[in-house]
């Protein structure tokens, strides 16, 4: 009895969850003329035509590589200036520590619309205007607040006395943070790293009004601007869509445990 | 000491600096730009007061509309993923645990807004969407459904949509919040026999007080600037019935390149986020102190 | 040399005074236990001497070189920390080797350090372990040998013992004794624990009210203490303290002064079986090596050290030597 209800339950969230995607996947090794046709559900042969549709447009692979390098480096530099925060909050403030993270929070929480145009005119002013360097920088902006809450939280839980510790061992604080803290919060950083990839790899307003030119245009961007002549092309959508699924399941599955720590952990203390 | 002076700047320096040059500066910008009359195509620059505010709040239908919608969007949603995220997240906690639901419950939040978007629109699409396909096959309709462009049902769906992606983002916090609460706490309700009702009522909720306001607050803001979903299902159409206030903004600012005008809605909106952000915690203030 | 002063030395938390001119002396090569209750100021008093925070005003000397200035890299100081704080990613002798690496000395001298301590706390066998793998008094050397490796000019412990059982408390209190003799180095031990205290101390400093009260030998802490805090700090049970009517009740004899406390230990309060006594037991707490009985003087209850049979409302007859009553 239990053990049915148990299996009812699941299959209600599965379905709840996953029936979107397989119905993506299904959709997107449909023959393309055969798409705007239900029934039938299924597919009655595979096709790979979306895909190689996909994979022979170039300005798509050129939007990937431009996730991948905007997402990479705005973690990397939210990563750097997050920890060094988290650690200066944490070990160095003796007051002032609520008022700098709920500021933190405040820019986390901040509409997106209400920035993005003065925003865009320092990136203008940058030079930056329709370049990575521009989605860089703002991302950084935005993951860095979601890093040094993460972070926060992981050096709380260090023993205050192991910063005695390494000052009475003659460390200056530059050797306690690089051997000592960094170490031990090498879960926290996983954490933070991710969350912040995958808010830059899904981030959309932003990319959408400081590029003009696939130059610089990023996956979600790239995505909403797929137009046919008459309809949408849904089996490309999906076969893109698909694609750039592929890799978030692989980091859900492969760090749940990181990224659900980083969740919660960012969002205890609120 | 002057080293530690010295320390302090090197650790926050970098942190201090970029939120004041990209946040602080930007948000200083806006209110100044939403005291003026500036449109990029007419070439008009010039103050206005608080004639923006006038209109805004007293002429602008459109505005109101959009708050409307916003709230409506915000209460729904909000309202909705906390209760079905407490239900899944008592069942993981009572029922069964599980590695692998947990993947899968994160899999909807990961995945960009803009795909799960697309991804809705794909399903609700009035002919070959799948949704009506299923309901049609089913009888329970008799003709298809114009899901995203009839105005009584766009936002709706969007909501749906909305409450698919991040349900699971809530499921976990709570169910982190509930495997906070102390098992002697629970085996001593359980000594008392107290029924399932009382339990929940008396016993779990008030525990998991404190992660319900987070998720609260924190969804609730999130709903609030709501922008991605709904400017990529239906645009703010039809006929405005899905425009929230960060997509009037956009098109005030990007469709008719209104920059001061579009201004002062954003800043009414950051206001209006701040002001629920405290209503919230006051009100609950005791309760929040207390845990 | 490791002498230490302490001189007019005040700390304030958030103008809360933990500290008001308080005075210590610290001689070269003794174990020092500051003892004093939960929150009178020890591990701030610890803290200012090792430099990891600034006195409000005073002054600390080491060896006659005032250091109140200086930060804690430049004192030399070495720390044993309530939970000994081992970096929990690094293996025994990286712990080890962690304060000659910040010195920048070069690789053949911190082998050759980090070699000998390793041998002289025979943790040979365990320089690859990580803390988690150790056991309490492993954790301990570890701690210790950290803190000898830079030869520093004292050792300062708060409290690392508190959170033990008490047959590895008693364990590790040994060689820590062991240890000071050996190291020949200035221990300044801080605690709230006065068992801690009268085992390890060569002398017991009692701290109160943000001063060094008393300074002493143990004993003479124990014996004649200067006040009557101190005097109820020291023993179990604990010290009984009679006013002047419940005194001459108890000994029968006229009380030299009617506005003092007489204070007497249970040890040193024997109380016979005696048909003809004016006192009856209330009950006895039975401690194995002696009896203790409880019985009601006046309206206070007080406790003495029982000799031969006893059992529950038996008359006894009470007595003490003269030179045990401690009167304040
Ligand atoms: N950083 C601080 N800020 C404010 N007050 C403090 C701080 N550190 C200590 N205090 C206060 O100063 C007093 C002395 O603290 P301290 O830690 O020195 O006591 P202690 O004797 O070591 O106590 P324990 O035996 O419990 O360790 C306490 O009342 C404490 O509340
Ligand atoms: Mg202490």
């Amino acid at each position: 009895m239990t053990r049915a209800l148990h299996a009812g339950f699941y299959g209600v969230i599965l379905l709840w969850s996953l029936w979107p995607f397989i119905w993506q996947w299904v959709t997107s090794v449909k023959v393309p003329s055969n798409i705007s046709r239900i029934p039938p559900l299924l597919p009655e042969h595979l096709s790979a035509a979306n895909y190689s549709a996909i994979f022979s447009n170039e300005t798509f692979i050129r939007v990937i590589w431009n996730s991948i390098a905007v997402g990479l480096g705005a973690t990397a530099i939210s990563l750097v200036v997050g920890a060094m925060g988290a650690y200066g909050i944490s070990r160095l403030l003796e007051r002032g520590r609520r008022w700098i993270m709920l500021s933190l929070l405040v820019v986390l929480m901040l509409p997106q619309v209400s920035v993005v145009t003065p925003l865009y005119r320092i990136v203008d002013l940058m030079g930056w205007g329709d370049t990575l360097w521009s989605l860089i920088a703002v991302y950084s902006i935005f993951s860095v607040p979601l890093v040094v809450w993460v972070m926060y939280q992981a050096y709380e839980e260090i023993p205050e006395t192991l910063h005695r510790a390494a000052r009475v061992d003659g460390s200056s604080e530059w050797t306690i943070f690089t051997r000592v803290y960094l170490p031990l919060g090498i879960p926290g950083l996983v954490s933070s790293g991710l969350l912040s990839l995958i808010f830059c790899w899904n981030e959309f307003l932003f990319a959408l009004t400081f590029t003009s030119s696939y130059k610089a245009r990023t996956i979600p961007v790239g995505i909403s601007l797929f137009s046919g002549q008459y309809d949408f092309p849904w089996g490309e959508i999906t076969a893109a869509s698909s694609l750039v699924t592929f890799p978030i399941i692989l980091i859900v599955i492969f760090s749940q445990k990181y990224l659900v720590r980083g969740l919660v952990g960012s969002g205890v203390k609120g | 000491m002057k080293t530690e002076f010295k320390n302090v700047v090197i650790f926050l320096g970098p942190l201090l600096i970029l939120p004041a040059l990209f946040v602080i500066w930007p948000l200083i910008e806006l209110m100044v730009l939403s005291l003026k009359h500036k449109v990029i195509l007419f070439e008009i620059d010039r103050w206005a007061g608080l004639e923006n505010y006038q209109y805004l709040l007293g002429k602008d239908a459109r505005f109101w509309g959009a708050l409307g919608n916003t709230l409506y969007f915000t209460v729904c949603s909000v309202g909705l993923e906390l209760v079905l995220g407490l239900m899944f997240a008592l069942y993981l906690r009572f029922g069964k645990e599980s590695a692998w639901i947990k993947v899968i419950l994160l899999l909807p939040w990961a995945i960009p807004n803009v795909v799960s978007a697309r991804l809705w629109q794909w399903m609700l699409h009035p002919e070959v969407g799948i949704i009506n396909h299923v309901l049609l096959t089913l009888g329970w309709i008799n003709e298809p459904v114009l899901w995203l462009s009839d105005p009584t049902l766009a936002l709706n769906a969007a909501i749906l949509a909305d409450i698919w992606k991040t349900t699971p983002l809530i499921t976990l916090l709570l169910f982190a919040g509930l495997q906070r609460i102390p098992e002697t706490i629970l085996s001593a309700a359980k000594v008392d026999r107290t029924p399932p009702v009382r339990f929940l009522f008396y016993i779990l909720l008030p525990q998991l007080n404190p992660m319900l306001m987070t998720a609260m607050i924190l969804r609730g803001l999130d709903a609030f600037r709501v922008f991605d979903v709904i400017y990529v299902m239906t645009g703010g159409g039809p006929a405005n019935s899905t425009e929230t206030l960060s997509i009037y903004a956009y098109r005030t600012y990007f469709q008719s390149l209104q920059f001061g005008y579009g201004s002062s809605i954003a800043l009414t909106q950051v206001i209006l986020m701040l002001a629920m952000t405290w209503i919230i915690m006051n009100a609950f203030s005791s309760k929040w102190d207390r845990s | 040399m490791g002498r230490i002063d302490v001189k007019n030395l005040c700390m304030e938390y958030n103008q809360k005074r933990v500290l008001d001119r308080l005075d210590l002396e610290v001689l070269h090569g003794e174990f020092l236990v500051v003892l004093g209750e939960s929150g009178c100021g020890k591990s701030t008093l610890l803290n200012l001497i090792a430099g990891l925070r600034e006195p409000f005003s005073g002054q600390i000397l080491f060896d006659q070189r005032d250091v109140t200035r200086l930060d804690v890299q430049s004192r030399n100081v070495a720390f044993v920390f309530q939970d000994y704080a081992l970096y929990p990613h690094m293996t025994v002798e990286q712990n080890i080797r962690f304060p000659l690496e910040n010195l920048k000395l070069n690789r053949r001298e911190i082998d050759h350090k980090c070699d000998g301590i390793l041998t002289r706390l025979r943790l040979n066998d365990f320089r690859n372990q990580y803390p988690n793998q150790l056991s309490g008094g492993q954790k301990q050397r570890v701690a210790i040998g950290r803190a000898m490796v830079r030869d520093p000019f004292v050792f300062l412990f708060d409290e690392p013992l508190s959170s033990l059982d008490p047959h590895l408390r008693d364990h590790l209190r040994l060689e820590l004794k062991q240890l000071h003799k050996e190291l020949k180095k200035t221990f300044i031990y801080v605690t709230h624990d006065q068992l801690s205290a009268m085992v390890l101390g060569d002398r017991v400093a009692f701290m109160d009210d943000g001063k060094i009260q008393q300074i002493g030998p143990p004993l003479q802490l124990y014996r004649s203490p200067a006040n009557i805090r101190i005097a109820r700090f020291f023993g179990f049970p604990p010290v009984n303290v009679l006013t002047a009517t419940d005194f001459e009740r108890l000994s029968g004899k006229p009380a030299p002064d009617s506005k003092m406390k007489f204070c007497i230990r249970p040890e040193n309060l024997e109380c016979r079986a005696d048909s003809k006594g004016c006192f009856e037991v209330q009950w006895i707490q039975q401690m194995g090596a002696a009896n203790f009985v409880y019985i009601s003087v006046g309206k206070q209850t007080i406790c003495g050290l029982g000799k031969g049979s006893l059992h529950k409302n038996q008359k006894v007859s009470c007595n003490f030597k003269s030179e045990n009553l401690m009167i304040f």
